[in-house]
C-alpha cells in the first residue's frame, strides 16, 4: 500500500475495517463448506488401465484385512507349529511348559504361558506397516496404563534382528486394562516384540501377571528365536541385543554354547532354531561382511557365521565377534553393564565410564572396556573386553571373550582390528 | 452507488491491511508453536486452511479468523487499495507493479491449495505405475473391472464423508452405479480387529469384525483410516461392510450382474503416463552410514514410446504437467544387497511457476518505484549544490 492512497475518516476506520471483514467472511461462508456427512455424489467414472498391476478383489473379508481366521487345523498342545499367510509360512518351536493354542483371529501363533490361565503369549502378523511402530509401541503402553513414549525414545529402544527384519524389545509393567481398556489388573508385565515392515508386519507379545511373565522370559526368547520360514534360514537373535532388559531377562536369541548363552542355566536348551545354517567359515572375501570391512589380525581364524553378527573370529580358545543394531543399541552404559551382569561383575557408574580407554574407531569414538568374571557367574567366561561405538543411527559392539591371559595377549590386535573397521562402500 | 463507495472505502483502508498483516503473522506463530505438539497437518488445516479457528491458550479459547479468511480478505483489500484506488501516475507506477506482483503470489496460493493434486508414487526395482496417492486425504473408490482389461472407477472425495457418525451419515450416490453408499461412521486413525470370545466392542461388529478407533498420529501419513458402510441396492436391499485402508484387496460386490470392487483407500489420481523403477541409487558419504544422495533411474512410458530420466533430490521429473521429485527411500534398515523401494513425490500444480513469475514481477516493481526515487532524490541534491 501506499500512503497516496484515499484515505478514509480516521473515526470511520474501524467500523468500515469490521464491516468489510464481516461481509467477507459471509461471502466466503456461503461459498464455501462440504460439511463430510448428509449426500453427496460420487465423481464422474474414469476409464484406465493400470500399470503394473491386475486389478483384484478379495474372496474373503479374512483375505482383505489379512487376517488369518481360519487356520484351526492343528489340535492344542503340539510342540511346534507353522501357520501360512501371504508374507510365508512361518513354524515355531512350543516352549517347554507352554500349551500352543488354536490360532484366533489375528493372532498366528497362540500360546498358555507356563500353565497360568492369565498370561498369554502371541504372535500377530498384519499387512503393512499396521499403523507404524510408534502408534503399536504406544497402543500397548496404555493397555498397561503407561504414558505413550516420544520418537525419540522409542528411537532408544533396543533392536534385534528378527525373522530376517529389525524388531524392537519393549518391556513395560503396569496396570493392565486390556485390549478394550475395561480391565484392572494390577502388576502386570508385558514383553514383546514389533517388527513393523512396509509390506506386513509381526508383533509378538506376551502378557500377564509380572511373576509369571518374570519367570517365563526364556520360554519366550527361546520362542521368539525359534521362529523360522522353514527356509532354513536363520531368525535369532544375537545376545547384545537386550541391552535395556530387565536383570533377570536372558539374552534374546544367540547361539548355543556360545558366551552369550554363559548365563542360561546348564539345563537350557540351546537357543538355536531348528535348520539353521552353518556357512563355510572361510568366505571368497573374508575380509568383508554384509555392511563391514576390516584388517584381520594375524592368527585368528574366522568362525561361523552367526545370525546378527557381522563376522566370528577365534583365536587360543576366545571369541571374537562384531555387532550392529539400529539406533544407540542400549546406548554406552547400558550395554556395559549388561556385560557386566553377564560376568557377575560390579556395574560402572557414569564416572567410572568417563574414565574408560578411546580410541578412533569409524571416525569416531569408540570405548573400550575390560570386565573380568564375578564370583556369581561361574559358568561365564573369565573375562571380556568390549569396544563399543554408539550413533545414534546406528550402534557397533565388538565382544572378545575368553581367557584372561589370551585377552591381554591379543589386546593390540584387538584394537587393531576395531580400528580398522569400516563402512562398506 | 454510496453504498458501493462505503464498501470500497472500507476494503481499501490501510488500518484494514495492517490488521490483516499482523493477524498472518500471528496465525503463522501460533501454527508453529501447534505444529510442535500437533504435527504440520493438523496445523496446517487448523490455523492455515481454515475460515475461523478457536485457538486454546490455555483455559481460554481465542476465536480467531483462519488464514484462507484473512488471505481472501487481504486479496480484495490489495486489489481495492493497492490497485482501483490508488492513484496512476508515473510515481505509483511502481508500487502498481509491485501490488500487481503480490495479488499474483496470493492467486498461486490459492490455486495451490485448491487446485493442486499432491501425492507419491512408491516403486520397488522393476515395478511400474501410472498412478500417485495422496499422502493424507481418503476416497471411496468403487472400481469395476471391464474385460479389455482397463477398470471403470467412480470415487467420493473425503470432504464428503469425512464428518459420517453416529446420527450423521453420509450417502453417496451417481447414477452410474446400480447401488449407492451409506458412510455410517469414520474414523481417520483405526485398526480392524476380528471380534473374538474374550474381546469387548461397543462399536458395531460386522461378519466377525470390527473397527477399533485410535488417537491420531502426529505424523498424519501413518493414520489409516476406516469406515462402516452400508451399500444399498436399487431395490433397497442393503448390506453392511467395513472398509480399512490397509485391506489388501477391494471389498468384492455384485448388482445387476456385474462386478464391484468398493474400497477406502488414499485418494488416487491417474497420471498421463507409466513411470517404471529401474534402478535406485543411494551414496552414503564416505566412511559413514549417513545417506549423501539417492537417485531413481527411471524409464517414462508414453503412448508406447520410451524415455530414461534419472531423477534426484535436486533435478525433477517434469512432465505433463507433473513434477516428480525424489521424496524418499526405504527399508530405513536395509543393509547392502538388500532390496529397496523409492518414494517420488508427484505434484500436479498449475500454479507452479507462478511464485517465480510472482517474484520477478515484484522486483520490477520495486526498481522501478527505487530508481524512480533515486533520480528524485539525485536531482534534488544537484538542485541544491547549484
Amino acid at each position: 500500500m501506499d500512503a497516496q492512497t484515499v484515505a478514509p475518516q480516521p473515526r470511520k476506520i474501524a467500523h468500515r475495517t469490521f464491516s468489510a471483514a464481516w461481509l467477507a467472511a459471509g461471502l466466503l461462508l456461503a461459498g464455501c463448506g462440504r460439511p463430510g456427512h448428509g449426500e453427496a455424489s460420487f465423481s464422474e467414472p474414469i476409464t484406465y488401465k493400470p500399470a503394473g498391476q491386475t486389478f483384484s478383489v478379495a474372496k474373503s473379508d479374512a483375505e482383505r484385512f489379512g487376517v488369518s481366521a481360519s487356520d484351526f487345523a492343528r489340535g492344542a498342545g503340539a510342540s511346534g507349529g507353522a501357520s501360512a499367510k501371504s508374507g510365508g509360512k512361518i513354524h515355531w518351536e512350543t516352549p517347554q511348559g507352554w500349551t500352543e493354542l488354536a490360532p484366533t483371529g489375528t493372532r498366528e501363533a497362540n500360546f498358555k504361558v507356563g500353565g497360568d490361565p492369565k498370561t498369554e503369549c502371541y504372535l500377530t502378523r498384519l499387512a503393512g506397516s499396521a499403523g507404524g511402530l510408534e502408534s503399536n509401541i504406544n497402543r500397548w503402553r496404555s493397555q498397561i496404563s503407561l504414558p505413550p513414549l516420544s520418537a525419540a525414545e522409542i528411537a532408544q529402544l533396543p533392536r534385534l534382528e528378527w525373522l530376517d527384519a529389525e524388531a524392537v524389545l519393549v518391556n513395560f509393567e503396569g496396570q493392565w486394562k486390556g485390549m478394550s481398556g475395561t480391565e484392572a489388573e494390577e502388576g502386570w508385565r508385558l514383553v514383546g516384540l514389533l517388527s513393523v515392515r512396509p509390506d506386513e508386519s509381526l508383533f509378538l507379545k506376551m502378557v500377564g501377571p509380572t511373576e509369571v511373565v518374570s519367570a517365563n522370559l526364556e520360554p519366550f526368547v527361546m520362542l521368539a528365536a525359534s521362529f523360522h520360514d522353514g527356509s532354513g534360514h536363520s531368525h535369532d537373535g544375537e545376545g547384545s541385543a537386550d541391552a535395556s532388559l530387565p536383570q533377570d531377562h536372558p539374552p534374546v536369541g544367540g547361539v548355543s554354547a556360545k558366551p552369550a548363552d554363559a548365563a542360561l542355566p546348564a539345563d537350557h536348551p540351546p537357543i538355536t532354531p531348528a535348520g539353521t545354517p552353518v556357512p563355510a567359515a572361510a568366505s571368497a572375501d573374508n575380509l568383508r561382511g554384509s555392511t563391514f570391512q576390516w584388517q584381520a589380525p594375524a592368527g585368528w581364524q574366522r568362525g561361523a557365521d552367526k545370525s546378527m553378527r557381522e563376522v566370528t573370529y577365534l583365536v587360543e580358545g576366545a571369541e571374537c565377534y562384531v555387532t550392529l543394531l539400529g539406533g544407540t543399541g542400549g546406548g554406552l552404559l547400558g550395554n556395559i553393564n549388561r556385560w557386566c551382569g553377564q560376568l557377575g561383575a560390579k556395574q560402572l557408574t557414569e564416572s567410572e565410564l568417563a574414565s574408560l580407554q578411546r580410541i578412533e574407531m569409524l571416525e569416531g569414538e569408540g570405548v573400550i572396556v575390560k570386565i573380568l568374571r564375578g564370583e556369581s557367574a561361574a559358568g561365564a567366561p573369565e573375562a571380556l573386553l568390549g569396544a563399543l561405538c554408539v550413533r545414534d543411527d546406528r550402534s557397533l559392539f565388538v565382544k572378545f571373550v575368553g581367557p584372561d591371559s589370551v585377552l591381554e595377549a591379543q589386546r593390540a590386535a584387538f584394537l587393531d582390528f576395531c580400528r580398522s573397521l569400516a563402512p562398506l562402500q | 452507488m454510496k453504498i458501493l463507495d462505503s464498501l470500497l472505502d472500507a476494503f481499501s483502508s490501510l488500518w484494514l491491511s495492517c490488521v490483516l498483516l499482523v493477524l498472518l503473522g500471528l496465525l503463522t506463530w501460533l501454527g508453529t508453536l501447534y505444529q510442535v505438539e500437533h504435527g504440520l497437518f493438523a496445523a496446517q488445516v487448523k490455523y492455515f486452511d481454515s475460515l475461523f479457528l478457536i485457538h486454546q491458550a490455555g483455559p481460554v479459547a481465542i476465536p480467531l479468523p483462519g488464514g484462507t479468511l484473512v488471505m481472501g480478505i487481504l486479496f480484495v483489500n490489495l486489489v481495492c487499495g493497492g490497485i482501483v484506488r490508488m492513484r496512476k501516475t508515473k510515481a505509483t507506477a511502481g508500487i502498481l507493479v509491485t501490488h500487481v506482483g503480490i495479488l499474483m503470489l496470493i492467486a498461486a496460493g490459492f490455486v495451490k491449495a485448491y487446485y493442486s493434486e499432491d501425492g507419491h508414487v512408491t516403486l520397488y526395482e522393476g515395478q511400474r505405475s501410472n498412478l500417485f496417492e495422496s499422502y493424507h486425504h481418503w476416497e471411496v473408490a468403487i472400481t469395476e473391472p471391464l474385460p479389455s482389461g482397463e477398470v471403470r472407477e467412480t470415487v467420493a472425495a473425503h470432504e464428503d464423508f469425512f464428518a459420517a457418525g453416529p446420527g450423521q451419515s453420509a450417502l453417496l450416490r451417481t447414477k452410474s452405479l446400480p447401488f449407492d453408499v451409506e458412510v455410517t461412521r469414520f474414523y481417520p486413525n483405526c485398526d480392524v480387529f476380528p471380534k473374538g470370545p474374550m474381546v469387548g466392542s461397543d462399536v458395531p461388529v460386522v461378519d466377525g469384525y470390527f473397527l477399533q478407533a485410535r488417537p491420531l498420529e502426529k505424523d498424519n501419513e501413518t493414520n489409516v483410516a476406516g469406515a462402516y458402510v452400508t451399500l444399498i441396492g436399487r431395490d433397497g436391499a442393503r448390506r453392511e461392510a467395513i472398509l480399512h485402508g490397509q485391506s489388501r484387496a477391494p471389498l468384492n460386490v455384485e448388482y445387476d450382474g456385474r462386478r464391484f470392487g468398493v474400497a477406502l483407500r488414499r485418494e488416487q489420481w491417474v497420471m498421463p503416463f507409466t513411470v517404471a523403477l529401474e534402478n535406485f541409487e543411494k551414496e552414503d558419504h564416505p566412511r559413514m552410514m549417513m545417506p549423501k544422495s539417492f537417485s531413481s533411474d527411471v524409464v517414462v512410458v508414453e503412448e508406447g514410446s520410451e524415455r530414461k530420466v534419472k531423477i534426484s533430490m535436486n533435478e525433477p521429473l517434469r512432465q505433463e504437467g507433473l513434477v516428480l521429485y525424489q521424496a524418499s527411500w526405504g527399508p530405513s534398515n536395509a543393509r547392502p544387497g538388500d532390496r529397496l523401494f523409492s518414494t517420488l513425490a508427484v505434484v500436479r500444480n498449475p500454479a507452479d511457476q507462478y511464485p517465480l513469475y510472482s517474484c520477478i514481477v515484484i522486483a520490477i516493481g520495486l526498481v522501478m518505484h527505487f530508481s524512480m526515487k533515486l533520480s528524485k532524490h539525485i536531482r534534488h541534491e544537484a538542485e541544491k549544490v547549484a
